[in-house]
C-alpha cells in the first residue's frame, strides 16, 4: 500500500513550526515562527481559526478543553480550545520552552525548557507549585521530552549528546542513551531527535540513531528492534508510534517519511519531500487511520494518508477514547467530520488544477527567506560587522562600547521619539574625565571610546569629541553612497570603515591622514595608539568555519604600514570580539569563549585563555571589555544564560586570569610549565623572580620523578646562567653526579657563548644584538621588493640621521601607552624577513626576562653617571635607534650594491657604533 | 561599651566595592588593602567605604542580604519564631545604617530596605524587652539568648545587669532578714558593702 502524501500547504512563515491532532482527531493546531495558532477543521480549511499568542511559539499540543502553547516569553500559555481564548499561563521558565508531552490517559504534561529545566506537571488539580516536579541532570538544551503512556517514565533527548529516561516518581535517572547528535541550542539543532513510547502499553522506547530508528525495551533497557529502510541515508529527527503501537513513522532531516510495521520490520513506504526540507513536527492521527500530519521548517503543513498496510478498522486501539466511531475505512468519517470524504477527492482536484500555482507561491517565499527563531539554513552565513564590546543593536537600550577606558550606554535606540534618545559615557576612571551626556538627535548607533577621543556614529556620519581639555568636536557626514560600518579610535586615531570596503583614517583632533582598503568585507575592528586591527572575511565559510583574516596597519606620522597576520577561529565559531591588549597586542575572541593573542615576537596566535573553564553554566557567556596582558587578565562581564550583559541592574566586572590551553592543567606539572610558556611569551610584569622559581620547581619536580634528561632539556631551553648554578647545587644535593656535570658542562658553554657574545660585539649593547643585525636585511628587503616606499624612507632615514646629534627627541615620542610601539615598530617589518626573524628573534626577544639577566653584566644596570661605562650618558633606545636609523641610512645609500653581501652593514654597522662611542666618550668627558 | 565603639567595631566589616579610580595597595595596620583598579570590584573594611564613597570614588555593591525578598523573608521568620533569628551579618543594623546614609543611589529600594531593616529592629527589640521581663518576673536565674547581635546586647547592657543586681540584693537581703533580726542589719550592710564595691 502506498502512502498518499498531499502537497504541503502554508501554514505559517519560515521555520520552526509544529503541529498536532486534536483528541478526536477533527482538527489540526499548528503553531509556527509567526507567533499564531492556527486550528484547522481539516487538512483543507482555508479560513482557520487563528490567534496571535506572541512573537513565536515552538510547540502546541491539546488535551481536552485546553490548548498548551509554549510561547516566546518563556512560558506555556493556556488556551480555550476550541475557540482559542487566552486562558491564563501554566508555568514560566527563564528560557524559552523547546517541547511538550501530554499523555491521553494520565493527566500529566511534561515540559521541557531551553534553560535545561525539565518539568512534569500535573494538570487536574488546581495549580501551584506543589504539583509540579523538577528533573534536572541535564547538561545540554532538551530538544524533545515523551512521557510514557501511564506517565511512569519519562524520556528526555538533550543537546549533550545524551537521551536520559527518568522514572517519574523517584525522579531519578533510570537510563542514559547516547544517541543525540550534539548541539548548543534547540535553535540550532539539525535534528530535533524526538523521540515517543509505545503508546499502548508503555513496554518499548522508540529513538532515532542516525538513519535507523532503534525501540528498546524501557524494562530491562535491551533493544527490542533496530528499524531500517536502506533506501534513506539522511538522519531521522522524529520518530512517532501510531496510536495502536503497530507501526512507527519517522521523518528524515531531508523530509522523507517513513512507516514500518514494526512486528515484522518491514518498510511500509516512503515518501519523500519534493523540495527535501527537514521535517520539524510529526503526529499520527490519534484515530489510528493511518493519517499522519507533518511540517518542514519552511512552516508548510502536510499530510500523508493510507500511512498503515491494514484498514484502520481491523484494529483499533481501545485507548482511544473514540472507539465507537472508528469502524470505518481509512477515509471515511460520517458523523465526526462531515466533508472528510470530499476532501480527498478536492485535494486530488487542487493538487491537478493548482499545482503549479502552489509551487511558484512556494518559490516566492523561498526568495524572501526571513531570520527566523530556527535558521536551519544548510550554509553557515557570513558574520556581518560588528563593533566590539556592544550589545545587539535591537534592544532598546544597549551598550554601544565597553572597554577599559569607560562605558558608552544608548538609551531609547528603538524609540520614535527623539526626546528619549541619549547617550551616557561613563568613565571607570573618574579622575581621568568625568561623565557625559548627549542628545542622540542624530540616532548614532556606533560608539568607540578611547584616551584621545569618543567617537560616535551613524550609517552616515561620524562625529568625534576629543577628550583633551579646551578641544573642540568635529565631524564628517559621507556621500550618500557611502555607509559606515565600523568605527575605531585609540589615542591617535580615528578610523571608520565604510561598506564599498574602504577604512577612512583621522587623527584624533580631525586630519584625515589616510584611506586604506581592505580585501574583503570587513567583519571588526580595534585601533590602539598609531595602530590598527581589522577582521575581514577573506572568502565564503568553510563548512561552517568563517574565513576571516586580519591585518595590522600602522599609521604612524603619514606613513602607512601593513602586516597581515591572518587569524585563529576554532571550527564553527565565529569572532566575537576584537582588540589589543593594554601593551598593544592584538587579542581576538571567539564566540566559543576563546581567547587568542598575537606577541609580535611570536608572529603567531596563540590562545590563551578559555573562558568556558570559568563558567557555572554551559548557557553562559563572557562578555570580553578588557585584556591586561601586564597584569595577566582578562576583564569582562559573566552573562548568565546569554552572550551579551544585562542592562539594568548593572552588571560587575569579574578578571579570568590569562593560562594557555596545556592539556592536564589541574597537575602541577602543567601549571609550572603553562606558567614558563605564558611568562616567556607575554609582558608580564614583575615575574622575573617568580619566573626563576617556577623553573626551578619545574626542574626539581623532573629530578624527583627521575627524569634526568627531562631536567637537563629544561635548563638547557631557559639557558639563564644562575638558574644552572641553582640547578647544580640541586642536582648535587640529591646525588644525581651526572646530571650535575652535565650541568656544570652546560655552564661552561653558556659563559663561552656570553664571552663570543660579548668578544664579537664589542659594542656593550647586546640587549637586542640580532635584531640590529638583522634590521638591515629586512630594510633592503622591503626596498628591494620595489614599492613606493622607498623614497620616503630615504627622506625619513635622511632627516632622522641628520637629526641624530639630539636623538632624545626622537626617543620621548614614545609615551608611556605605547610602550609596546617600539617593539612593534621592529615586528612589522620582520615577518616580512623568512628565515632571520624567525631564528633570531626569539632569542633576542626582551620580553624573556632571562636573556635580561644574561646580559646584565654588560648593559642592563646603566648607570648615566657611571665612568666605567662608556656609555652613560646617553640610553640604550637612543643608541638603538642611532644605530638602527645609520644602518637602515647606509642601506638606503647602498641600495645599488646587491644584497648578497650580508656582512656588510654589519661591519659599517659597528664603524659607526665605534664612532658614536667616541663622540660619546668625548662629550661625556666634556661634560664632566 | 556606648553604641559609637560598637559602630567602630563594626566598620571593620568588609564591604565590596566598585572603585572609580586607580591606586596601588594601601598597607593598613590591620592588613593591605586593594590594589584598585578602576571598575574592578575589590573588598575593603567598611569605614574606608563609605569614606571613598563621601568623596565619590567608588560605588558601593551592598551586601547579598540587602535585598528586599531576602528582608521580607528574615522579617517573617523573625515574627512567627519565638527565639532569635540568626542574622545575615553580626552588625547588620550598623551596616544598613551607613549605607542607606551614605549610598542610598547604589543601593535599589533603599527607602523599603530602610522600613524593614527596622521593623526587623523593633520586633527583636521588643522579643528582648519580653525576654528580660518575664526573666525578671518569673526570677529565673539565667536565661540562654543566642543570635544576639552585639549593637542589641549593647542596648540592654546599661540597664538588666544592674536591675538583677539590685533584684539579688533584694532577695539575698529578704533570706537574711528570717533568721534573727541582729545578724540582718549587719549582714545587710556587709552584702550592701560588698555589692557597691563590686558594682
Amino acid at each position: 500500500m502506498t502512502i498518499d502524501r498531499k502537497p504541503t500547504r502554508y501554514a505559517h512563515s519560515d521555520g520552526h513550526t509544529d503541529v498536532c491532532y486534536s483528541d478526536d482527531g477533527t482538527r489540526l493546531i499548528t503553531c509556527g515562527t509567526d507567533g499564531d495558532i492556527r486550528i484547522w477543521s481539516g487538512f483543507n480549511d482555508d479560513d482557520p481559526i487563528q490567534t496571535c499568542v506572541g512573537e513565536w511559539s515552538l510547540c502546541v499540543r491539546q488535551k481536552g478543553s485546553r490548548l498548551h502553547i509554549a510561547t516566546d516569553n518563556n512560558s506555556v500559555q493556556l488556551m480555550t480550545f476550541p475557540e482559542g481564548e487566552r486562558d491564563g499561563i501554566l508555568v514560566r521558565f527563564t528560557a524559552p520552552v523547546n517541547h511538550m508531552a501530554i499523555g491521553k490517559n494520565h493527566e500529566y504534561i511534561a515540559v521541557v525548557a531551553e534553560d535545561m529545566e525539565v518539568n512534569v506537571i500535573k494538570l487536574s488539580e488546581p495549580r501551584d507549585s506543589s504539583n509540579i516536579l523538577t528533573f534536572s541532570g541535564l547538561t545540554g538544551p532538551p530538544l524533545s521530552v515523551a512521557l510514557c503512556p501511564k506517565a511512569k517514565l519519562l524520556a528526555v533527548s538533550c543537546g549533550d549528546e545524551f537521551l536520559r529516561v527518568w522514572n517519574v516518581e523517584s525522579t531519578s535517572i533510570v537510563k542514559e542513551i547516547e544517541c543525540v547528535p550534539k548541539t548548543n541550542s534547540f535553535m540550532n539543532a539539525k535534528l530535533l531527535c524526538r523521540v515517543d513510547f509505545e503508546p499502548v502499553l508503555g513496554r518499548g522506547l522508540a529513538y532515532p540513531n542516525k538513519n535507523t530508528v532503534i525501540i528498546v525495551n524501557t524494562i530491562d533497557w535491551s533493544s527490542k528492534s533496530v528499524l531500517t529502510c536502506p533506501e534513506i541515508e539522511s538522519s531521522f529527527s522524529i520518530v512517532q508510534f501510531s496510536p495502536c503501537g503497530q507501526f512507527m513513522a519517522a521523518a528524515s532531516d531531508q523530509g522523507e517519511l517513513v512507516v514500518w510495521e514494526i512486528a515484522t520490520q518491514i518498510v511500509i513506504d516512503i515518501t519523500k519531500h519534493s523540495r527535501s526540507i527537514a521535517l520539524c513536527a510529526m503526529m499520527w492521527n490519534p484515530l489510528g487511520n493511518g493519517e499522519i500530519a507533518f511540517c518542514d521548517v519552511q512552516g508548510q503543513l502536510g499530510i500523508a494518508l493510507n500511512c498503515t498496510n491494514i484498514p484502520a478498522s481491523i484494529e483499533t486501539p481501545s485507548d482511544n477514547g473514540e472507539a465507537d466511531n472508528v469502524d470505518f475505512s481509512e477515509f471515511q468519517f460520517d458523523d465526526a467530520d462531515e466533508d472528510d470524504e470530499n476532501v480527498v477527492s478536492l485535494e486530488k482536484l487542487k493538487a491537478d488544477i493548482m499545482g503549479k500555482e502552489e509551487t511558484g507561491s512556494v518559490s516566492d517565499k523561498e526568495s524572501s527567506r526571513s531570520p527566523t527563531p530556527r535558521p536551519r539554513t544548510p550554509e553557515t552565513p557570513m558574520q556581518d560587522a560588528f563593533m566590539p564590546t556592544s550589545t545587539p543593536k535591537h534592544l532598546s537600550s544597549r551598550y554601544l562600547c565597553w572597554n577599559e577606558i569607560g562605558i558608552v550606554r544608548s538609551y531609547g535606540c528603538n524609540d520614535d521619539l527623539d526626546d528619549n534618545k541619549s547617550i551616557e559615557v561613563e568613565f571607570h576612571d573618574s579622575t581621568f574625565h568625568n561623565t557625559m551626556m548627549l542628545r542622540n538627535f542624530q540616532d548614532y548607533t556606533m560608539s568607540s571610546l578611547s584616551t584621545g577621543a569618543l567617537v560616535v556614529a551613524n550609517s552616515s556620519q561620524i562625529k568625534a569629541i576629543p577628550l583633551a581639555a579646551g578641544t573642540k568636536e568635529w565631524s564628517l557626514s559621507l556621500p550618500e553612497e557611502e555607509e559606515i560600518i565600523c568605527i575605531a579610535s585609540s589615542n591617535c586615531l580615528v578610523c571608520f570603515a565604510t561598506s564599498n570596503y574602504l577604512i577612512h583614517i583621522c587623527s584624533v583632533f580631525g586630519t584625515q591622514k589616510a584611506v586604506v582598503s581592505i580585501p574583503g568585507p570587513l567583519v571588526s575592528m580595534s585601533a590602539h595608539g598609531y595602530f590598527l586591527l581589522v577582521a575581514y572575511h577573506d572568502g565564503a565559510p568553510r563548512k561552517g568555519d568563517q574565513c576571516i583574516k586580519s591585518m595590522l596597519v600602522k599609521l604612524e606620522g603619514m606613513s602607512v604600514e601593513n602586516k597581515n597576520i591572518n587569524s585563529a577561529l576554532r571550527p564553527e565559531t565565529q569572532l566575537q570580539w576584537i582588540g589589543f591588549t593594554d601593551l598593544g597586542t592584538p587579542a581576538m575572541f571567539d564566540s566559543f569563549g576563546l581567547l587568542y593573542l598575537y606577541p609580535s615576537t611570536s608572529n603567531i596566535w596563540l590562545p590563551f585563555c578559555d573562558t568556558t573553564k570559568h563558567r557555572k553554566n554551559p548557557s553562559d557567556g563572557f562578555f570580553v571589555t578588557a585584556v591586561y596582558e601586564s597584569f595577566q587578565s582578562v576583564r569582562g562581564i559573566r552573562c548568565k544564560g546569554s552572550m551579551y550583559p544585562s542592562f539594568t541592574p548593572r552588571p560587575n566586572l569579574s578578571e579570568l586570569p590569562i593560562e594557555p590551553l596545556f592539556i592536564e592543567m589541574a597537575t602541577e606539572k602543567s601549571q609550572l610549565e603553562a606558567n614558563l610558556f605564558t611568562w616567556s611569551t607575554l609582558r608580564v610584569e614583575n615575574v622575573e623572580k617568580k619566573f626563576k622559581e617556577t623553573a626551578l620547581k619545574t626542574f626539581a619536580l623532573a629530578c624527583r620523578n627521575d627524569l634526568d634528561q627531562r631536567a637537563l632539556e629544561l635548563v638547557e631551553m631557559i639557558a639563564n646562567p644562575q638558574l644552572v648554578t641553582l640547578a647544580t647545587k640541586y642536582a648535587m644535593k640529591l646525588n644525581r653526579q651526572r646530571l650535575a656535570e652535565k650541568l656544570t658542562e652546560l655552564a661552561s658553554s653558556l659563559q663561552e657563548s656570553e664571552w663570543d657574545n660579548t668578544n664579537t660585539d664589542q659594542s656593550s649593547i647586546v640587549l637586542t644584538p640580532t635584531i640590529e643585525n638583522v634590521r638591515p636585511i629586512n630594510k633592503k628587503f622591503i626596498l628591494n621588493s620595489g614599492n613606493k616606499k622607498t623614497p620616503k624612507f630615504k627622506t625619513r632615514n635622511d632627516q632622522v640621521s641628520t637629526s641624530e646629534t639630539k636623538p632624545t627627541s626622537t626617543s620621548t615620542v614614545e609615551n608611556s601607552i605605547e610602550a609596546g610601539t617600539s617593539d612593534q615598530d621592529i615586528s612589522v617589518n620582520t615577518p616580512i624577513n623568512t628565515q632571520e626573524s624567525v631564528f633570531s628573534e626569539p632569542s633576542s626577544t626582551p620580553k624573556n626576562p632571562f636573556l635580561k639577566k644574561l646580559k646584565k653584566p654588560n648593559s642592563a644596570v646603566r648607570n648615566p653617571l657611571n665612568l666605567t661605562d662608556p656609555n652613560s650618558g646617553c640610553t640604550l633606545e637612543e643608541v638603538n635607534i642611532e644605530k638602527e636609523n645609520k644602518s637602515s641610512f647606509n642601506n638606503g645609500t647602498n641600495l645599488e650594491k646587491n644584497s648578497e653581501k650580508r656582512k656588510r652593514p654589519d661591519s659599517t654597522d659597528k664603524q659607526e657604533v665605534n664612532k658614536q662611542r667616541k663622540l660619546d666618550k668625548f662629550m661625556f668627558s666634556k661634560r664632566s | 561599651m556606648n553604641p559609637d565603639e560598637v559602630e567602630f567595631l563594626a566598620e571593620k566589616q568588609l564591604i565590596s566595592i566598585i572603585p572609580t579610580f586607580n591606586s596601588n595597595v594601601i598597607h593598613l595596620i590591620s592588613g593591605d588593602v586593594g590594589p584598585f583598579r578602576a571598575s574592578l570590584p575589590v573588598r575593603v573594611p567598611l569605614w574606608m567605604a563609605i569614606n571613598l564613597k563621601q568623596q565619590r570614588k567608588c560605588k558601593i555593591q551592598p551586601p547579598d542580604w540587602m535585598n528586599i525578598e531576602q528582608l521580607e523573608e528574615l522579617k517573617e521568620e523573625e515574627k512567627r519564631s519565638k527565639t532569635f533569628v540568626k542574622m545575615p551579618s553580626e552588625h547588620y543594623m550598623i551596616e544598613a545604617k551607613l549605607l542607606l546614609n551614605y549610598a542610598t543611589d547604589d543601593i535599589s529600594r533603599a527607602d523599603e530596605i530602610r522600613t524593614i531593616i527596622k521593623d526587623i529592629w523593633d520586633i527583636r527589640m521588643s522579643k528582648i524587652r519580653s525576654s528580660v521581663d518575664t526573666l525578671v518576673r518569673n526570677a529565673g536565674f539565667y536565661a540562654t539568648v543566642d543570635h544576639l547581635t552585639l549593637m542589641e546586647i549593647n542596648t540592654m547592657r546599661p540597664l538588666l545587669p544592674h536591675a538583677l543586681d539590685q533584684v539579688y540584693r533584694m532577695k539575698k537581703a529578704q533570706s537574711t532578714r528570717l533568721p534573727t533580726q541582729s545578724t540582718t542589719l549587719s549582714l545587710l550592710n556587709s552584702s550592701h558593702r560588698g555589692s557597691s564595691l563590686s558594682s
